[in-house]
């Protein structure tokens, strides 16, 4: 059975962003999808200012070296941006430039970084990472103070080939050693960029089978020649996008785009939610939403309002610690998402939200309001409104009953202590099924 | 389908008979792996406590000893690659000195075990349990053509197969659970034969029908409601249950996700019967020392300590990756283990339990001889393994690899790590190590005879 239009802007403002929110899900149904497709990629031209004055607002109260406050800043960007493309792609560098402050112990710089990826999200892959090489945090990351002329650490050097640009097999350990050289005396002092030249080897070098008196830059541009680099970053971007396991077919010609666009991540993306495999149900619900998509999908959805820094909590228990992703690799997505006890994570954090009846409170959301004013007033149509709104109508008729059966003992027409309970009960089970789980 | 929360207590590999089963491209199919070549016997005969003999007494005498409920294996990851030169140390070689001028721990600080080598200083605890005959350090623990990334590596030993590279390969412990469920019912109607302590399943349980559930907290693993609409609860609970239960509409994913919920769901509720009585002895540090690793040990201590039938723990401990300023770090990590280890076996052997937990150390790599520019080292080779248990024979298995004749700057192994994983498996829970880690590899006799 084909989708639906409603599906496919569902599936699309999934995937580009957290989820749409009721009147964005409304709007998108309406247009085709090369329309909807340039209305995200084109994003610089969607006016923030309502983004900007939350973040004035909420931003005065935070701590700017709290780490914490600068998660819940980017939670708040997450949630209530006119661009999901934009901050989409900053997880999507994030985690792929994967940088942990648990060791740079930076939150300034951390913030640095994330401004980094947020501005040059769609720039040429080049730009980037020569930006990201010069980056504090990433310095400090990797030791980058460390490596030294006649004591050269291979920390960045390591990383850069084995996955920011080429991947396991495609460089050599004598690659990594030389490479190591050339990026001798890229410092970061005082939170800035700065080339120690004292430091700094600048003999003959051989990288993947190019001599010279080779520097940083130089490497990065021989790096990303290499037919391994298009496909690698290719796979990437798919992976985050579309789906885990990309045809051959489809990897080949994502990479052509990255050389025949000289890198250009934004002909790349454009490409990739352009493709048939993205409007192909095969892909469609096929992902396992992240805790950001989980978290501020749910928020969006249902209207949740006061937000708090109790948004950047969940998000670590649920596993994906904003600025502190578990390795260098980034975090594992996909199933390794919900085990057992991120399974809990994810019903506790609903449950602890959507347990919040005081309006004034933080993460207030009101149910039976929505409900209400969706002309949902028993179980029956409660039941088919969320489902509509939460799954795409994804449920078998057996789940689909259960519910309502569960909801059905309540007059949801009401304003009283039952009503509001059953209805925030109902709202939980839906967000804690494994249907909901899917992206 | 409707099933009653009993029935959740007993699910464990029976998810695939009921139709609910891992995404196709997660299960790897068979469980029994390629032979192997065998390691070059030189490296054997030099290295290793020669044991068949022992091995074979051992393995007929304790049959009872391997019973679900009795053996348990605990197993520590170091993650980041823990810097073995500077755990068991080599401070009667000068090279030693030589290499790493300032960051070698001075000789009359070093806490000898058996006048070549000794542990860290801050391992004090360890060496009294060593001194007990209760700790086996092996020596020189690594693999052929060492990959010094971590990720690789850390497959490498999470999964004993380097031949499979990409992810390919399924877990070592979860091979094992799998092909001893195969002939015992004990282990196949476990509720818990094996819990990872922590939030993420690692790759050494992967591709098993066998549920491992993953704890980060007693009290987090369990599924809340509305406390302020406390009387529907159960209904709650209930529909929950029955709507993860219910077939999947999309496919491999959502199966997966099911089959998580429904461990969880069951899972947690086992838990919460058994533990909930059981206060630990031990002193794991408090709320604001912010050590998840000892936190994890106390949970696997009140595990173990109520009685719970679980065979084998995982728990894992981080930070171990130290180019730079390592002094600091590593020596914090070492007190973090020996501290928390300690109040471990202060619990076991109030419950009685010294003799049944073997607590085995590993971690991806160790690290390069020489010192770094940044008081540092870097991503290694060999490194050395603890076994740690009141049922083995203690001492320094294997020899110390040279600090001179070296691989590119980095030591050479003298004992496979499949060889360590084949002498647990065989020795401490009886089982057929071939099935797992494959033929050939030597045995380490560590059992007290």
């Amino acid at each position: 059975m084909a989708l639906t239009r409603q599906q496919v802007a569902a599936h699309l403002l999934r995937r580009v962003g957290f989820g749409g929110n009721p009147s964005e899900l409304a709007d998108f149904a309406t247009f085709d999808h090369t329309t909807a497709v340039d209305r995200l990629l084109n994003y610089q031209d969607a006016d923030n200012s309502a983004l900007d004055a939350i973040l004035a607002r909420e931003g005065a109260a935070l701590d700017p070296a709290k780490i914490q406050d600068v998660q819940y800043y980017w939670l708040l960007r997450m949630i209530y941006t006119n661009r999901p493309l934009e901050e989409k792609m900053t997880l999507f560098w994030h985690n792929h430039f994967a940088t942990g402050y648990d060791k740079v112990k930076d939150a300034v710089a951390m913030q640095r970084q994330n401004n980094l990826f947020r501005q040059h999200a769609l720039d040429n892959f080049d730009v980037i990472v020569k930006a990201v090489a010069r980056d504090p945090a990433m310095l400090r990351w990797l030791d980058s103070n460390t490596n030294r002329k006649g004591s050269p650490n291979e920390n960045w050097a390591r990383e850069l080939f084995e996955l920011f640009t080429l991947g396991i097999g495609n460089y050599s350990e004598q690659d990594v050693k030389e490479s190591a050289r050339a990026f001798t005396g890229w410092f970061e002092r005082m939170g800035a960029f700065y080339f120690n030249k004292a430091q700094h080897d600048g003999g003959n070098k051989t990288v993947l089978g190019q001599s010279g008196t080779l520097n940083g830059d130089d490497v990065i541009d021989i790096a990303l020649r290499q037919p391994a680099a298009g496909r690698f970053l290719a796979h990437k971007l798919i992976t985050f996008f579309v789906t885990d396991q990309p045809s051959e077919g489809f990897v080949s010609s994502i990479s052509k785009v990255y050389f025949d666009s000289q890198y250009s991540v934004r002909a790349m993306v454009q490409a990739i939610l352009s493709s048939d495999e993205f409007q192909s149900e095969a892909n469609y619900r096929a992902q396992v939403k992240s805790p950001a998509d989980y978290l501020v999908g749910m928020v969006k959805s249902l209207g949740v309002s006061n937000p708090n820094k109790m948004l950047a909590i969940a998000m670590r228990q649920m596993g994906m610690d904003l600025y502190n992703p578990p390795s260098v690799k980034g975090w594992d997505w996909g199933t390794d998402w919900v085990s057992t006890n991120t399974y809990f994570a994810r019903a506790n954090i609903a449950n602890s939200i959507l347990s919040q009846r005081d309006k004034g409170k933080p993460l207030y959301t009101d149910i039976l309001g929505l409900l209400h004013n969706n002309n949902a007033s028993n179980g029956g149509d409660a039941t088919n409104y969320l489902l509509g709104l939460l799954t795409d109508d994804n449920v078998s008729d057996g789940v689909r009953q259960k519910l309502r059966d569960y909801a059905s003992n309540v007059d949801l027409s009401q304003t009283n202590a039952d009503a509001d309970g059953k209805a925030r009960g109902l709202t939980h089970l839906v967000v804690a099924s494994p249907a909901y789980q899917l992206n | 389908m409707t099933v009653s929360r009993r029935d959740f207590l007993k699910r464990g590999a029976i998810m695939s008979a009921i139709g609910i089963g891992a995404p196709t491209f997660l299960v790897k199919g068979a469980a029994a792996l390629q032979g192997r070549d065998a390691i070059s016997s030189a490296h054997a005969a030099a290295a290793v406590n020669s044991g068949a003999a022992a091995a074979q007494a051992a393995g007929q005498q304790a049959v009872s000893d391997h019973a679900i409920g009795k053996r348990i294996l605990v197993v520590v990851q170091f993650t980041g690659g823990n810097d073995g030169l500077n755990t068991v140390i080599p401070y009667s070689d000068p090279a030693f000195y030589q290499a790493r001028s300032t960051l070698a721990v001075p000789q009359t600080q070093v806490l000898d075990l058996d006048g070549k080598v000794g542990l860290s200083p801050n391992l004090r605890n360890l060496k009294r349990l060593y001194q007990g005959g209760n700790v086996a350090v092996i020596q020189g623990v690594g693999y052929p053509n060492p990959n010094r990334s971590h990720f690789r590596s850390m497959e490498i030993w999470q999964t004993a197969a380097p031949e499979k590279a990409g992810g390919t390969a399924s877990g070592w412990l979860g091979r094992y659970l799998d092909a001893s469920a195969a002939d015992d019912q004990a282990a196949r109607d476990a509720a818990f034969r094996a819990a990872n302590i922590g939030s993420q399943l690692p790759r050494t349980f992967w591709d098993s029908t066998t549920l491992v559930p993953s704890i980060a907290s007693l009290n987090s693993y369990a599924f809340q409601t509305d406390t302020r609409y406390a009387k529907d609860q159960s209904a709650q609970l209930d529909v929950i249950e029955q709507i993860c239960d219910a077939a999947s509409q999309h496919g491999e994913y959502e199966d997966y996700i099911r089959r998580a919920a429904l461990d969880a769901l069951g899972s947690s509720a086992t838990l919460k019967k058994i533990v909930s009585n059981y206060q630990v002895k031990g002193d794991y540090g408090t709320a604001a020392a912010k050590n998840p690793f000892s936190d994890g040990l106390k949970m696997v201590a009140q595990m173990i300590g109520s009685g719970l039938e679980t065979q084998i723990y995982y728990i894992t401990s981080g930070g171990f990756d130290t180019h730079a300023n390592e002094k600091t770090v590593h020596d914090l990590l070492m007190k973090n283990f020996d501290d928390a280890v300690n109040a471990f076996f202060t619990d076991l052997e109030a419950a009685g339990r010294t003799d049944d937990v073997l607590l085995m150390t590993f971690s991806e790599f160790g690290r390069r001889v020489k010192e770094n520019g940044s008081g540092g080292t870097d991503h290694g080779t060999a490194l050395p393994m603890f076994l740690i248990s009141g049922g083995i024979r203690g001492g320094v298995y294997g020899n110390h690899p040279s600090l001179t004749d070296l691989d590119n700057g980095d030591l050479k192994f003298n004992i496979d790590f499949r060889a360590v994983y084949g002498s647990v498996l065989r020795n401490w829970l009886g089982a057929d190590p071939s099935l797992v880690v494959g033929d050939g590899y030597p045995n380490l006799a560590f059992l007290k005879s």
